[in-house]
């Protein structure tokens, strides 16, 4: 009864079916779904059960008891009898079966004290060949434990025997699963060409080198198809870019970062910004094309580790540009995970005194007013002074400098700079001061 | 109430935890270099749930590591530099004891609410239970109800109450339609007083629609449990205090967990037996209502505490050195969902209840509206559950419902993204939906956790959608809890601990990374002890239902504190008793990472081999501690072929015999294959690794089977306290005694002594029947003779011509339909085949010139016999309905031919061999029904079946009787040619149906046996006589033979004769 809404499609107005994607969602017939307990069957099935499926239920819940107990040796037991299941007649559970004692299987010889590479191989190969439904996934995890294992060779022609197996109509899952297994079949040829570069003398060896180039085909070709797919590819669009880096091809490189970067249908992945920033910078791009990649990402991450580097290059540039360098100061001072950082502070102090000096404290007020509750209660707190005057003098000493720019003398906060700063020798703290920050001038306490 | 802390302690204020923050904080800041390939798909998720499984054997997906880290070779399995998202190898975490501790004593308080138990599908069951257990109110509500307020007498009138004699005037000036069954009143009062239990007041039809929406509403809540989401259990540590680790639990107690427990814990985490302290008093105060949800962080100086109850939200602050002081409380108006403290600025939460609505609450201001959505995010969840937490962003909230969850900055009202939605590209199943969003503030930055029935998501949200980390968490509920435990140091892992609330599931997930490098999990989902499965003392049986009861209600929370080596998971369930559980660091997996605190606590694993020996004869009786676990792996595994395995299965737990069994049989297959040098192996497996290519991999060392001995005592304890209560309880409770010595009085004394003697020899007739296992005929006592009612006569059909008796004996024989196709003439063209059919057949026996007549008797009394008796049988009548033709047998082949003549007299006069008639085994039934019964019973008796089933007994009956069954039934057949016969036999029947009675007399009337009549028939004793007694007898001793020889026949109802 309650899903008679969703069998007819109806749903109350103010849904925000305006957005592209939900109409397509909602076409489907949504029934929230417990997870299937394959190892213990509801009462009302109980009484058709039949004595095969009873014993193996229970055995698959002994095998499941002792794997989430981690008795890895008790439940390798139990499998090699959980393994009669494959007799199953019905073909959906003989799948599932299938499915099961691959991923049963696998996990327990990961953990048995005893195993050997040759037992995973051989169960590997013989899941994926009797459940065809999961040939992909099998041979991207047997490829992966290759890997893992330091076999590249043998990974490499898992890899390229599922690259090329077709078999009857193709699930979503497994085209997926084999799209997933041509990009890495092409990121070990990159591997490989990696390996062949380092062990070339000189760069002229490498570039002439023609088994080289044909590696660097071969993985250019398939790494360039899946980076087409939306989707986070790091690793791929990485060494995609160090091909095309090392055989001079830096336009299309830039064209795969940008596309990586700025194309609607991907993720926003900071890291597509960061690549193309790093390319950017390496190629030596006029610092406006740096300060627009990176305004981008402030867009997206105000609080990356880049904005330091990001407001320094602002510092250098316009007047506009510059004006920007305090809101993305302050917002990075909005984190609480930037909230002790000495360098963060001295970055707002010194934008501060820039400002000052060129006579825009209207623009430090405004910021200041949006954030003042905030602030006073994230930074400016009698616990945060007592702590820094313990912990962080130095801190302490920078954001009660602030704390004064920005108005806040009668503090309670800044009682404690009084305290620390003005117990010491002062000329001796000015010196310290003087030398990590030559440009500013020394506190007047 | 004492202070929970001690006043007067004023230590520095956690040095070194700062440090560890701050340090934490700036490298949240550094986001992965690579991360692991990820499909971004759009859509909804088509996946469907085929099993719980997916969360073992896979590595996800690999990606390559810097390259100088792939030089630098730290392990094996980074060799390429490559790394799996799933790693097998993670941080080996063991129980240290096999059950849960409980913490406090039970919540005396609280009783367990035994409601329905059926679940809310079973609704026909609900709507029973409210008929049975509720039959006040579902049955003459109105009258109860109204019957107060109404006045009929005449007299004078109450207060507050109607006179009906009023009542009436005013109805008849209205001229209001009266009922028209006025005038029958007496009759609808009396139609009233009887159905009054039967018709019910609530029409079933409203009723049902209440109870549907109800269910539904119940069953929402068992899947979700929304209103307990997040856990009503908080711990809030508290400074070390002279090197104790003290920590702050928080829970409720009480009725209806409606009072609020401060609680100062001392925790001992010594590496012989970790414990937890709780003699401190808590500091108490009483809610309104129950806590649903407590939620606790620490920010800057004081523990922020913030306590959910279903309209009431209330906020405590706890700091170090003071004793916990109540700030604020608010009132909602809708049903409050989420409360969470702010991690970032003190004195802030934020709050979301069932209008939608999500608003930042900070102490001592009003709240404001942070975000309001009257349906859900992203599709149509039909849920109104709101949540809301906190971001990295002091001013950004995670807003999240059943469909995701969304950034929603709380200073602009449309700026809101995407943090996690159900939907293709993380993965999700269909109908997957988000149980809890949680902010890992404490692992990291820039972290949340969200779970679904299937998944546990770690999401980053400077790269939202696409989650981070994905677990499938393989739990049989939905988990509703959720507590994460930073990594103490850089090469340890986080900890993710998830609570279900209805199987008690506690599961404890790890992961590292997120910083530098990209979130990998690490070791498989573990699952930790719950309560309901911790029983393992011995009880009684009811003691063991009334604990087991005690145990098996649902969970209510969650939490944990850790130190270098322990983790301290509290586990709170809804009847208020809190549970805890000690789980240590095994140090020998720390060989796969580079740890450098690695040998320090490599403790345990360095005085191993000198426990050994001494411990392996005394392990068994005493396997408490920690590290006496080592050794009793080790000598198990040495023990696969030595006598002292043996002594180890004397163990008088089964299970643990059980278990130890089947791992020497694994052992034993293990050494097989390895031919390494194992028993050096097995003396310290992880300074010698086994050489594989994938390196060592640590040999877990077995959590204890049996708990210690204190934790026994403990648990006795609880038990003994638990179950005292009901003792005193049914103590109280008393039995109405009813007084029956009066009623049970034996009056002998009036009996003379004739009477005496009467009964005497009664007795010893009665004994001597039983010895020789005879019965006890009343012929055969001096009884008097009974008073018998005769039997009135058999109805002949044929005496009964007219349409309507016929159609009665036709439709008594099964042929109602058949009748009427007869006399409407509709079978015309399937009498005019058979007859047909019939000549052809007689044309060919008479071209064969062979009589197989008494062939066919003998088939068709199989037939027959195996259709429905002897009435069938005899009365050959074949139109009936559920019979078809199913042979070709003359008996039954010339039926629908003969039907004309047979019809009158087919089925309700009994036909009987002639040797059974001459005995007078048939009475002279009354009514066709009786008949039948009769004809029913008798048929065991017949002489081929006797002749089966009672060899010995029935040898006389065969020397008088017939020979054989072709005989007998050839008799049949010419006594139905002459029915007159029978009429003559009639009085040899009801002399048969007397002493069938006096058969029976005697355990009836046991004073009027004959002392000098022979209880049996013995040899010589009439033919009679014994049928009689096999027929008697026949109910108790044929009938499994009988049943046996009936497999294959249609049951027909039992009936009853009427004796």
């Amino acid at each position: 009864m309650d899903d008679l809404e969703a069998e007819f499609n109806i749903f109350p107005s103010g849904l925000n079916v305006d957005s592209s994607g939900s109409s397509e969602d909602e076409r489907i017939p949504r029934k929230i779904k417990s997870p299937i307990l394959l190892h213990a069957s509801p009462a009302s099935a109980r009484s058709k059960e039949s004595g095969f499926h009873k014993s193996s239920r229970l055995c698959l819940k002994a095998i499941r008891d002792a794997m989430l107990r981690h008795h890895w040796q008790e439940a390798a037991q139990y499998l090699s009898a959980y393994s009669q299941t494959l007799e199953e007649t019905t073909v959906s559970k003989q799948s599932v079966a299938c499915e099961i004692i691959w991923r049963l299987g696998t996990e327990i010889l990961q953990h048995h004290p005893n195993s050997q590479l040759d037992d995973f191989n051989v169960l590997y190969e013989q899941m994926k060949n009797s459940g065809v439904k999961n040939y992909a996934k099998i041979c991207l995890e047997h490829s992966f434990h290759l890997l893992l294992s330091g076999n590249i060779n043998d990974a490499k022609r898992q890899l390229s025997v599922a690259a090329s197996w077709r078999y009857g109509k193709q699930s979503v899952r497994q085209s997926l699963d084999l799209k997933l297994i041509h990009a890495y079949c092409g990121f070990l040829d990159y591997f490989i060409w990696c390996m062949k570069k380092s062990s070339m003398s000189t760069d002229e060896d490498c570039s002439s080198n023609r088994e080289m180039h044909s590696y660097f085909r071969q993985a250019s070709v398939t790494l360039q198809e899946v980076i087409t797919q939306p989707g986070v590819w790091d690793p791929f669009v990485l060494s995609y870019v160090d091909m095309l880096e090392f055989y001079n091809d830096q336009d299309e490189a830039l064209k795969v970062l940008q596309n990586y970067a700025y194309n609607k249908d991907y993720p926003s992945n900071p890291n597509a910004h960061v690549y193309l920033y790093q390319f950017l910078k390496r190629h030596e791009a006029p610092p406006a094309k740096l300060i627009s990649t990176l305004k981008v990402l402030h867009h997206l991450v105000p609080s990356h580790e880049l904005m330091l580097e990001y407001c320094s290059l602002l510092l250098t540039s316009v007047q506009e540009d510059l004006e920007e360098s305090l809101t993305v100061v302050f917002n990075l001072l909005d984190y609480p995970s930037w909230k002790y950082d000495l360098n963060t502070w001295n970055c707002l102090l010194k934008v501060m005194t820039i400002f000052k000096t060129k006579g825009l404290q209207h623009l430090i007020d405004k910021e200041w007013e949006k954030r003042k509750d905030l602030w006073l209660s994230m930074h400016f707190r009698e616990c945060h002074g007592r702590k820094e005057s313990e912990e962080n003098t130095e801190l302490l000493l920078v954001k009660a400098k602030v704390a004064k720019r920005l108005g806040q003398h009668g503090r309670s906060y800044n009682k404690f700079n009084t305290e620390v700063w003005g117990r010491c020798n002062v000329k001796e703290k000015k010196q310290q001061v003087c030398k990590k920050r030559s440009k500013k001038k020394p506190n007047s306490i | 109430m004492p202070g929970l802390v001690s006043a007067g302690a004023s230590p520095p204020i956690r040095v070194d935890h700062m440090d560890k923050m701050d340090k934490m904080d700036n490298r949240d800041n550094s986001f992965p270099a690579q991360l692991f390939p990820h499909f971004y798909l759009d859509g909804p998720p088509e996946l469907e749930p085929k099993h719980n499984f997916d969360g073992w054997g896979s590595y996800g997906q690999i990606l390559r590591g810097h390259a100088d880290l792939a030089q630098c070779g730290t392990e094996g399995a980074t060799l390429l530099g490559f790394k799996g998202q799933h790693k097998m190898e993670g941080e080996l975490w063991i129980p240290v004891e096999p059950v849960v501790t409980p913490l406090l004593p039970h919540n005396s308080a609280r009783k367990i609410p035994s409601g329905p138990p059926f679940s809310p599908d079973d609704f026909p069951e609900h709507m029973k239970h409210f008929y049975v257990h509720h039959c006040m109110d579902s049955f003459s509500t109105m009258g109860r109800l109204l019957g107060e307020h109404f006045n009929f007498r005449k007299d004078r009138s109450r207060k507050d109450c109607v006179s009906m004699g009023r009542m009436k005037n005013l109805v008849r000036r209205l001229k209001y339609k009266k009922c028209e069954f006025e005038h029958a009143s007496e009759y609808v009062h009396r139609y009233r007083r009887l159905l009054e239990d039967v018709i019910c007041d609530v029409p079933p039809g409203l009723l049902a629609e209440l109870l549907h929406e109800e269910l539904t509403f119940q069953r929402e809540q068992e899947q979700f449990s929304p209103d307990t989401t997040g856990g009503a259990l908080g711990c809030v540590p508290l400074e070390d205090f002279r090197g104790q680790r003290e920590a702050c639990l928080i829970y409720p107690r009480g009725e209806a967990l409606d009072s609020l427990n401060f609680h100062r814990v001392v925790l001992e985490f010594s590496e012989g037996k970790p414990s937890v302290d709780v003699s401190n008093e808590p500091l108490v105060y009483n809610l309104n209502g129950a806590v649903r949800q407590i939620s606790a962080a620490r920010v800057d100086d004081a523990a922020q505490v913030g306590v959910r109850s279903d309209y009431f939200c209330a906020a405590w602050a706890i700091k170090d050195g003071q004793r916990p002081r109540p700030l604020e409380v608010i009132q909602l108006k809708k049903r409050c969902t989420s409360l969470n403290v702010s991690p970032h600025v003190c004195g802030e939460l934020v709050v979301a209840s069932e209008s939608g609505a999500a608003y930042l609450w900070t102490v001592g201001k009003r709240m404001q509206k942070v975000r309001e959505e009257k349906s859900n995010l992203y599709f149509n969840g039909k849920s109104a559950w709101r949540w809301c937490e906190f971001s990295a962003h002091p001013r950004v909230m995670v807003f999240a419902d059943r469909t995701g969850a969304e950034l929603t900055d709380s200073r602009s009202s449309d700026c809101s993204h995407t943090l996690f939605r159900i939907g293709k590209t993380a993965g999700c199943k269909s109908g997957e939906r988000v149980i809890v969003s949680k902010y890992m503030g404490e692992v990291h930055a820039y972290h949340h956790l969200i779970t679904t029935q299937f998944s546990a998501y770690v999401l980053d949200e400077r790269m939202p959608s696409i989650p981070a980390l994905k677990w499938e968490h393989m739990m049989e509920s939905p988990p509703c809890f959720a507590q994460v435990l930073p990594a103490l140091g850089s090469s340890t892992t986080s900890k993710i601990l998830l609570g279900a609330r209805g199987a008690q599931e506690t599961v404890l997930l790890q992961y590292s990374g997120g910083r530098e490098q990209p979130c990998q999990s690490d070791s498989p989902v573990q699952k930790l002890c719950s309560p309901c499965e911790s029983l393992k003392l011995q009880l009684l049986p009811h003691e063991r239902h009334k604990a087991e009861k005690r145990l098996a209600v649902p969970a209510a929370g969650l939490t944990a504190t850790q130190s270098d080596d322990f983790l301290a998971v509290f586990q709170l369930t809804e009847a208020g008793d809190v549970f805890s559980q000690m789980l240590k660091l095994h140090s020998d997996s720390s060989g796969s990472r580079p740890d450098p605190s690695a040998p320090s606590r490599n403790v345990d694993s360095a005085e191993s081999p000198s426990i050994l020996n001494s411990s392996q004869q005394a392990q068994a009786s005493v396997p408490e501690e920690e590290p006496a676990e080592e050794p009793q792996q080790d000598g198990r595994r040495q023990g696969t072929s030595a006598p002292s395995d043996e002594e180890q299965l004397s163990d008088s737990d089964f299970e643990r015999e059980l278990r130890q069994r089947m791992l020497s049989q694994v052992e034993v297959v293990v050494n097989d294959v390895q031919d390494g040098p194992h028993a050096s192996d097995t003396e310290e497996p992880a300074s010698v690794p086994v050489p594989s290519i994938r390196g060592a991999r640590p040999v877990r060392p077995a959590c204890p089977e049996t708990p210690s001995e204190e934790l026994t005592l403990t648990w006795s304890r609880w038990l003994e306290s638990l179950l005292a209560e009901t003792l005193a309880k049914k103590r109280s409770l008393r039995h109405r005694k009813l007084e029956t010595s009066d009623v049970m009085q034996f009056k002998g004394h009036c009996k003379d002594r004739l009477e005496e003697d009467k009964f005497q020899s009664l007795r010893t007739s009665l004994t001597d029947a039983l010895k020789s296992k005879k019965l006890l005929v009343h012929g055969g006592t001096c009884l008097p003779a009974l008073d018998i009612t005769p039997v009135p006569g058999t109805v002949d059909a044929s005496d009964w011509q007219d349409d309507l008796s016929q159609r009665l004996s036709a439709s008594w024989a099964g042929g109602w339909r058949s009748w009427w196709e007869e006399k409407l003439g509709l079978n015309r063209d399937s009498k005019i085949q058979a007859l047909r059919r019939r000549r052809r057949q007689e044309k060919r026996a008479r071209a064969r010139t062979r009589v197989a007549l008494s062939g066919s008797f003998t088939s068709s009394v199989s037939y027959q016999d195996s259709l429905s008796g002897w009435s069938s049988a005899t009365s050959q009548c074949l139109g009936s309905d559920s019979e078809s033709f199913p042979n070709s047998q003359s008996a039954a082949e010339d039926g629908p031919l003969s039907e004309p003549e047979t019809l009158p007299r087919s089925p309700v006069v009994q036909r009987v061999p002639e040797s059974q008639a001459a005995e007078g085994s048939l009475p002279v039934v009354p009514s066709p029904r009786e008949e039948l019964g009769t004809c029913k019973r008798l048929e065991h008796v017949s002489p081929s079946q006797t002749q089966q089933d009672l060899p010995g007994k029935t040898s006389t009956v065969e020397a008088g009787s017939t020979s054989s069954p072709l005989m007998l039934l050839k008799q049949e057949l010419s006594n139905q040619l002459k029915p007159s016969l029978q009429q003559q036999r009639r009085q040899q029947q009801q002399d048969y149906l007397s002493s069938l009675f006096s058969s029976q007399e005697p355990s009836q009337d046991p004073g009027e046996v004959n002392d000098d009549t022979p209880l049996v028939s013995s040899g010589v004793a009439p033919l009679q006589r014994s049928r009689i007694t096999l027929a008697s007898q026949r109910p108790s001793q044929l009938r499994p033979a009988s049943q046996a020889s009936q497999a294959s026949q249609p049951q027909r109802k039992k009936s009853r004769m009427g004796f």
